[in-house]
């Protein structure tokens, strides 16, 4: 975290980290501590390629300072260290999150929420950013609408410990022995959610700006989104969940003269089936689309990464994804704990570009499956098979082992 | 008070009373009154609610049924010398409903059982809720809720 960092940003720092240590003596002085950690280790194996590992461990602890009133806060500190065999290791401030809630505040039924630090800033259709970001966020609650603002900077977190790939320079950073920090960009965020709007319905409706701060003669890459969420049962155990979003998009580069724009577009849908009696059954269909470069379009670039499909890498981008996905745990009636939490899954996802009537649209098909493992509460794995089969072109098997405890 | 919390209050007494049958009112009505709530007050709860104890009992008998069922379970005795008049902390009730009810824990808790994973436990299963840490002093009344998920989580099961 220290190769873009000023010395002004450097005196914030130290200030917050000495207002840490007093709420962290007078929290444990008080008794209003709670600490802990987790363990997570993921092995990736792929045919024809060396299998790769990684482990990450946490150490958390949370304070809370008594406030008057019904007020809360609580201060999270959270560092992690990541290790990737037979590449990095790496050390990380996760969260740095200092947050108060003030019931009352801007009127009855209200609670007024203020957060900063270093905190996850994420949409709640999952189709732009989730990312820790450094900054601060305000927001108010009240029983038929919530608001939010925020907004934060990347370019502090470690690139190890980051996940933005916007640009071509983002890819150049990643693999540049001299860059230490993940690209440096300012994301600001204003949402307003109506949960329970009619017929049980929740609306959510926001608008993201990314600002790239490299300079113009690097490559950069400026996006604005507004997006538009829809969720809710629709009968029984069915639900969906469904966004979209239209955004615009400024790439510029001044050493290869590059400087256009553009509209983008992404949407979701997603039915969830829930059925308990039929052993814990979960049904899931989904559908995807993110626009491509066809004229009308540009392609479309969200922040962070989307999740698409289970192994295979698939950005969203050109893209026209249709999934379906069952789970179910078969000994959901066992006496014993650690039968009872084996869940099965079986998965297929179809992937085509984003036009699916062009020439070569399909691109390929992953199917595959998974096993999960929950023994305790605090426990829990997972084994995750798929084969991705493309339009032209051999299968390719990939694999993931995935083990996490917290304590 | 609410109405909301009026009526949340009201299922969770129903539900422990129907528990604690025979108990004097003028004894719940204390623990509920109380904040914090006293160990012993919490002990007395916690071994009542899970039907271990005729209601006119006293503290100092759950505190021994407490002892006695660590001791089967080959736990440290962390409560030899505790103040009965002094606060109990979520942590602790967690732990002494864990004990009373026969709650089963996380490996954690298998290895090293206290207040500490049993509050874990108690948040992974949502039997704690709202802002929470074990070693955050409870009101009678919270402890009333907590109960009254600890019974109706049971009474799913069975």
């Amino acid at each position: 975290m220290i190769g873009r960092a000023n010395p002004r940003t450097w005196s914030g720092v130290w200030r917050t980290a000495a207002m840490a240590v007093l709420v962290l003596m007078v929290s444990v002085s008080a008794g209003a501590l709670d600490a802990g950690g987790r363990l997570r280790v993921q092995g990736d194996w792929e045919q024809d390629e060396d299998p790769q590992g990684r482990m990450t461990l946490n150490a958390w602890a949370r304070l809370y300072p008594q406030l008057q009133g019904d007020a809360t806060a609580e201060l999270l500190i959270e560092g992690v260290a990541i290790f990737q065999f037979d590449d990095f290791a790496a050390a990380d401030l996760e969260y740095f999150t200092a947050r108060v809630a003030v019931p009352g505040l801007l009127g009855d039924n209200s609670v007024f929420r203020a957060r900063g630090g270093r905190y996850q800033l994420r949409d709640r259709i999952g189709l732009i950013v989730d990312h820790r970001v450094d900054g601060i966020g305000f927001g108010v609650d009240y029983p038929t609408a919530s608001i939010r603002i925020a907004g934060g900077y990347t370019g502090l977190l470690l690139k190890q410990n980051a996940s933005i790939v916007m640009s071509a320079g983002d890819i150049t950073d990643q693999f540049d022995e001299f860059t230490t920090t993940a690209p440096p960009r300012w994301i600001g965020q204003l949402e307003v959610d109506f949960p329970e709007l009619f017929a049980r319905q929740t609306v959510v409706l926001g608008g993201i700006v990314q600002h790239d701060r490299r300079s113009t003669n690097e490559d950069t890459v400026d996006t604005q989104y507004g997006y538009l969420g829809l969720s809710g049962r629709l009968a029984g155990g069915l639900y969906y969940q469904t966004g979209g979003v239209f955004g615009g998009v400024q790439r510029k580069d001044d050493a290869l003269g590059i400087d256009s724009s553009g509209s983008m577009v992404a949407a979701s849908h997603r039915f969830v089936l829930f059925m308990e009696s039929l052993a814990s059954s979960v049904f899931t269909l989904r559908g995807l689309y993110a626009s491509g470069s066809d004229g009308d379009f540009e392609p479309y670039t969200p922040i962070t990464s989307v999740s698409t499909i289970p192994l295979a890498p698939v950005p969203v981008s050109d893209l026209l994804l249709g999934s379906a996905e069952y789970t179910f745990r078969p000994f959901h009636r066992s006496e014993s704990d650690i039968a009872r939490n084996i869940g099965l899954t079986a998965y297929g996802a179809a992937i085509f570009t984003a036009d699916p009537t062009a020439d070569d649209a399909y691109r390929g098909t992953e199917a595959g499956g998974r096993i999960a493992l929950r023994p305790f509460s605090d426990i829990g794995g997972s084994i995750k098979v798929g084969a991705f089969i493309p339009d032209e072109g051999d299968v390719t098997v990939r694999g993931r082992v995935e083990f996490s405890t917290s304590f | 008070m609410s109405r909301r919390i009026g009526m949340v209050l009201m299922v969770v007494l129903v539900a422990v009373s129907a528990t604690v049958y025979g108990q004097s009112a003028e004894r719940m009505d204390a623990i509920l009154a109380s904040d914090p709530l006293s160990f012993g007050d919490a002990a007395y709860l916690a071994v009542i609610s899970a039907g271990l104890m005729d209601p006119d009992g006293e503290a100092s008998d759950a505190l021994a049924i407490i002892a006695t069922r660590i001791a089967e379970r080959e736990h440290r005795d962390r409560y030899n010398n505790r103040d009965a008049d002094s606060p109990v902390t979520l942590g602790e009730f967690s732990y002494l409903m864990m004990i009373t009810h026969d709650i089963s824990g996380g490996f954690w808790y298998r290895q090293v059982p206290g207040p500490r994973y049993a509050y874990r436990e108690f948040a992974h299963r949502r039997l704690v809720q709202g802002q929470s840490f074990p070693l955050q002093q409870i009101s009678g009344e919270r402890a009333m809720r907590i109960t009254g998920r600890v019974l109706a989580m049971r009474e799913a099961r069975s």
